[in-house]
């Protein structure tokens, strides 16, 4: 065996050898269709698809741990894929258009990452109960994550219309595409969580085309980071009767009871939201960091949002809600420390209609919360003020002006 | 015309490449010991690799990309042993699962390291928590997951590594089931190194299994072996937005041995010692979260500032159990700290 | 031996649209191009989607991209300029692109740095922004930019780029060059720009007193203005909510760089700032460190609602900011005043100790 690879030797030391620029890739495939894409996965790994993909059950034969697939340039998805193959990791390139669903159902540890501008609508992350973390002493070890990480600003995740669906029993099932659909990431189901909505909008009962997913709670371990999200216009929000509340869309992040999400510099940029981070008050250990919205523009519709919630253990740092450089549109809540022991630091606020709530509040049974270095103007000191029902907590050195 | 390209699959392969400004392709299969001494390559090690032998970057200004599911099952060493001029620049980074680990058999008398980076302005670039870097504990030696500056010897780089960064990844040492080990730590920085602008960013990690506390250990698990979790020993590190969680550990969670570094939201749960242990000036340490879990008394302060520590900020922190933390510094502003049972 | 390289076997197939090779001509098509080791010329991106990789050890004049939605991954030893392009020596004026600069590269602007009222775009600077959601990320601080002007800035004069970051890089100026107007080694100067991981490896402007060449107001990061006479504007630059996250700046003899040059003394005696906020409302700086090895360095936020947090600032200069700024849980000499929120700081008349080797 030689010490050094002479790369003008034509030797061949095995079958697979093969000299070039190729190799990166086991298989380049133009395959559209669901059974020639599932075949080409299946039969290497690394493959890069080019084509228009319609709906693909990537597990439809087999479901087979540890693929990877480079959607290139140019290729796009005509219907939604579902992944429930563990340890998938999926890159896109800028130019791959992938407006449909993603809905990675139980596929722990799967990833995408994007490559620049690449164009999402909506992923989903679901997991019938959380997988844990995994005691062993191989490379099984730890946490399962669900991982989306863009390259920036550039990379997209929003939806390319609005919703049209109005009230239970009516309305569009083709979600996630061009015209309507949701953006943005849901780990979740339940009425919280803007991807199931009223109950014969859930998931199962939709195109018959697709597997039923698993149906059940959030996934714990989830990282998101580095993308421009987009909601849809908030008034089109299914109008739900009964006891339910209507569905408040977050443009970052919707979940259940997850644990141990960390949502790094995503960007909401002119556009509607409802909260922030539609997680649920139990939602603990989240992490969201470097984030920013700015520059809605109030055309057509009030913008009323929900506080996104924090719940324990949790820590926000580094956001900005601001209205954007001339605008003034941003109503209400931001905001809400709902449990005891978050914290956060090192935010910036701008908001200049406030008229009925209040733009950060401590709710009374948050105890022990840290509230620090934080940077508020509003229309309003009261407000803007920082409304600290606790009384309890660290609540200072933040700057609340007009 | 010149063919700057090769790919490499040759089971069993262990080999030098030498070569500069190729495009290199290391197709799926298993390798031996492989040392990359050229420079200004772009390399690809494609999905489903193993490398049973360690895998070296001796070589400058390499970007080296790992796709999903490479295991690494004797270790990386980017740079060399004692020198931190050697091997610099490189970049790596990783788009899924990797897995970075050492056979214990393999090991040294003294101090073993899974991911040993040496080479002045490396980036390690994880894919987040699906890269992991794990050790396993082995009788009568030291074994950390990541080290930074440090040499086999158990030494320090005399010129301490600089300018890296390392992000996105989850580190880990892990009790074998029979003994936890001479000592560990899931990330060391440098050493005798904390008067020197080393410039570290250290960013967006996980350190630990991130399992909920359990003091009944077992194999698989964080180790409760003396050491600690993750310490810095080098000037001007900027430490932020990683999270720290073993079920349960010997030794502090946090060690700040740098001057003038930058601590700052960070989620550091559970441990044996102190949370978070500062010893060092001009250090900020704010916006973090540092305690144990429910169970643990409120004895043990969850941050300990030592006596020689002159001009620090430690503030707008929750720590807890305990009601206080332990300050013995001068000249510094520690306050509006949330502090308490959780 | 064939020369054939495009081999589309089952396994190891081509993924690439193209490859070019030394002397070939950069694709700009929208596709997947590989290019090799060489020397371009000026490369210009006029079509969307189109995704580029260069190799190792290639040579540009220039690059620019008007598109939307390219990506460029260049290789390490990148070599741009020096040489004088009026848009920059990279220049991004479209929409959601991203460049990847390799380690060990080097793109260089040596042009003459825009006069005070000029409404140049790119004269003297090596990396310009002037479209939104952009990106351009280093591989580590060997990835570096250097313009007499500035190393990197984000600017358009008719005020519409916005959201653009620059990751992991390193900036300077030119030893004895710059300009009259703002001199910095990183100039935010469009909304919502964001440097992460970016280290300002200071050289002084030098003595001149020109109107493009001068010594007035070299810093590290400018949020705000790049040219023109008035206050903070779109056509003039206006950063606002631009963020300075977990930086470094090093003025230092021992710095990456090497020695500064001193700045003599002078009529334009304002110099050697540390970062400069003259129009960049809700801007934030956290977590970012200065070395100023005793040049003036302040830090100065001069506009509303600005916030700092988590900084170590080892300057002889007072921190400035407004009644509506927030500074916490940092070090630096002393407050100007005491404007705005201040807590945790240590800053009360003293100096932090020196390191030994900074």
């Amino acid at each position: 065996m030689p010490d050094t690879f002479n790369y003008f030797s034509h030797q061949k030391f095995t079958p697979n050898y093969i000299h070039g620029i190729d190799g990166e890739y086991e298989n380049v495939s133009s395959a559209t269709s669901e059974s020639a894409c599932t075949s080409v996965l299946e039969a290497g790994n690394n493959i890069m698809f080019t084509g228009a993909m319609g709906i693909i059950d990537f597990s439809a034969t087999n479901e087979v741990e540890r693929k990877e697939m480079t959607y290139k340039t140019g290729s796009s998805m005509t219907g939604g894929h579902y992944i429930n193959g563990k340890h998938t990791t999926i890159n896109v390139q800028a130019g791959a258009s992938c407006m449909r669903m993603f809905i990675f159902d139980a596929a722990y540890g799967s990833q995408i990452n994007a490559i620049g501008g690449a164009d999402f609508t909506n992923i989903n992350f679901v997991a019938p109960g959380n997988d844990g973390v995994t005691v062993a002493t191989d490379d099984t070890v730890g946490a399962q994550p669900y991982t989306f990480q863009g390259t920036g600003h550039e990379t997209s995740v929003v939806h390319a219309g609005e919703m049209t669906i109005n009230g239970s029993g009516s309305g569009d099932h083709t979600r996630g595409d061009t015209t309507n659909g949701q953006g943005t990431f849901h780990c979740g189901y339940e009425h919280y969580d803007f991807f199931s909505g009223p109950s014969d909008h859930r998931l199962q009962n939709i195109d018959t085309d697709y597997r039923a997913t698993s149906t059940g709670q959030s996934p714990d371990f989830v990282d998101i980071r580095n993308a421009r999200v987009g909601m849809t216009n908030v008034a089109k929000r299914p109008n739900l009767s009964g006891s339910q509340p209507n569905v408040n869309p977050g443009i970052f992040c919707t979940t259940r009871n997850g644990e141990y999400y960390y949502l790094t510099n995503l960007l909401a940029a002119d556009t509607n939201w409802g909260q922030w981070w539609a997680g649920s008050s139990g939602v603990e250990k989240s992490h969201l960091r470097n984030c920013t919205n700015s520059g809605y523009t109030d055309a057509d519709v009030s913008q009323e949002a929900f506080e996104s919630y924090f719940a324990t253990k949790s820590i926000w740092n580094g956001n900005q809600l601001l209205e954007g450089d001339g605008h003034s549109t941003l109503e209400m809540g931001a905001f809400y420390q709902y449990r005891d022991d978050n914290i956060g630091v090192a935010n910036s606020f701008e908001m200049l209609q406030l008229a009925s709530q209040n733009l950060w509040r401590i709710d009374s049974g948050a105890n022990d919360v840290v509230t620090y270095g934080n940077s508020i103007q509003s229309n309003n000191t009261s407000y803007g003020d920082i409304k600290n029902d606790a009384a309890d907590g660290t609540v200072t050195g933040n700057n609340s002006h007009t | 015309m010149p063919k700057y390209s090769q790919t490499i699959n040759l089971e069993g392969h262990s080999g030098i490449h030498s070569e500069e400004y190729e495009r290199i392709v290391f197709t799926r299969g298993n390798y031996t010991a492989v040392e990359i001494t050229g420079d200004y390559n772009v390399i690809i090690i494609n999905a489903g690799c193993r490398f049973d032998g360690r895998f070296i970057v001796s070589g400058n200004y390499n970007k080296i990309t790992i796709h999903n599911d490479v295991n690494f099952n004797n270790g990386i060493l980017i740079g060399a042993d004692t020198d931190a001029s050697v091997g610099v620049g490189n970049h790596i980074k990783c788009l899924g699962k990797t897995f970075v680990t050492r056979d214990p058999n393999d090991y040294n008398d003294h101090s073993n390291y899974a991911l040993q980076i040496n080479g002045n302005y490396t980036h390690w670039e994880g894919s987040g928590m699906n890269t992991k870097v794990a050790l396993q504990t082995a009788s009568s030696k030291r074994t950390y997951a990541c080290v930074i500056g440090r040499q086999a010897d158990g030494d320090a780089v005399s010129a301490p590594t600089k300018w890296c960064i390392v992000e996105k990844t989850n580190f880990m040492v892990l009790y074998d089931g029979s003994s936890h080990g001479a000592g560990k730590l899931a990330l060391l920085v440098s050493g005798s190194a904390s008067d020197i602008a080393c410039g570290h960013l250290i960013a967006g990690n996980w350190f630990g299994s991130l399992g909920e506390y359990d003091t009944s250990v077992s194999a698989g698990q964080d180790t409760t072996g003396g050491g600690g979790m993750v310490e810095l020993n080098a000037g001007t590190t900027r430490f932020v937005e990683n999270h720290i969680q073993p079920v349960y550990t010997g030794g502090i969670n946090l060690g700040v041995y740098g001057k003038r570094n930058i601590v700052l939201f960070n989620h550091v749960a559970h441990g044996g010692s102190y949370g978070l242990q500062l010893y060092q000036d001009n250090c900020v340490v704010s916006g973090n979260l540092i305690y144990w879990n429910d169970a643990k008394s409120s004895s043990t302060s969850s941050m300990n500032i030592g006596s020689g520590v002159d001009r620090a900020v430690v503030a707008g922190n929750r720590g807890g159990n305990r009601a206080s933390i332990t300050d013995n510094s001068t000249n510094s502003s520690v306050s509006n700290n949330e502090l308490g049972a959780l | 031996m064939s020369d054939n390289f495009f081999g589309n076997a089952p396994n190891h197939a081509m993924p690439f649209d193209s490859v070019t090779y030394n002397g070939g001509t950069v694709p700009t098509t929208a596709g997947y191009h590989l290019v090799k080791r060489g020397s371009y010329g000026d490369v210009t991106l006029g079509t969307d989607k189109c995704i580029i990789e260069f190799d190792g050890g290639c040579t540009l004049d220039s690059l620019r991209i008007t598109a939307d939605q390219c990506v460029v991954i260049f290789g390490p030893k990148l070599r741009i300029g020096p040489g004088d392009k009026s848009n920059g020596m990279i220049s991004i004026a479209g929409d959601r692109n991203y460049v990847y600069i390799g380690p060990d590269a080097f793109v260089k602007d040596n042009g003459t740095p825009n006069a005070r009222d000029s409404s140049d775009q790119g004269n003297g600077m090596a990396c310009v922004i002037n479209g939104s959601y952009n990106t351009v990320e280093g591989a580590n601080w060997t990835s570096i930019l250097q313009g007499p002007h500035s190393a990197g800035a984000a600017y358009n004069n008719g005020g519409t780029a916005i959201h653009n970051t620059f990751k992991n890089l390193r900036g300077r100026n030119n030893p004895n060059e710059g300009s009259y107007v703002s001199t910095s080694d990183w100039h935010a100067s469009a909304p919502h720009t964001t440097f992460y991981n970016c280290l300002s490896d200071y050289a002084s402007p030098g003595s001149g007193n020109s109107a493009n060449l001068g010594g007035y107001k070299g810093s590290t990061f400018s949020l705000g203005p790049i040219a023109g006479t008035g206050s903070a504007s779109n056509s003039n630059g206006n950063g606002y909510g631009s963020k300075v996250l977990y930086c470094y700046a090093d003025m230092s003899g021992n710095s990456p760089y090497g020695s500064s040059t001193n700045l003599p003394t002078g009529s334009s005696a304002n110099n050697n700032f540390g970062i400069q906020n003259y129009g960049a409302q809700h801007s934030q700086v956290i977590g970012t460190y200065l070395d100023s090895d005793g040049e003036t360095a302040s830090l100065g936020m001069y506009e509303p609602s600005t916030l700092i947090y988590g900084c170590i600032w080892d300057s002889p200069s007072n921190m400035q900011q407004e009644t509506t700024g927030t500074c916490v849980a940092s070090i630096f000499k002393d407050p100007s005043n005491s404007n705005g929120t201040q807590e945790n700081n240590i800053a009360v008349g003293g100096s932090i100790i020196a390191l030994t080797n900074d």
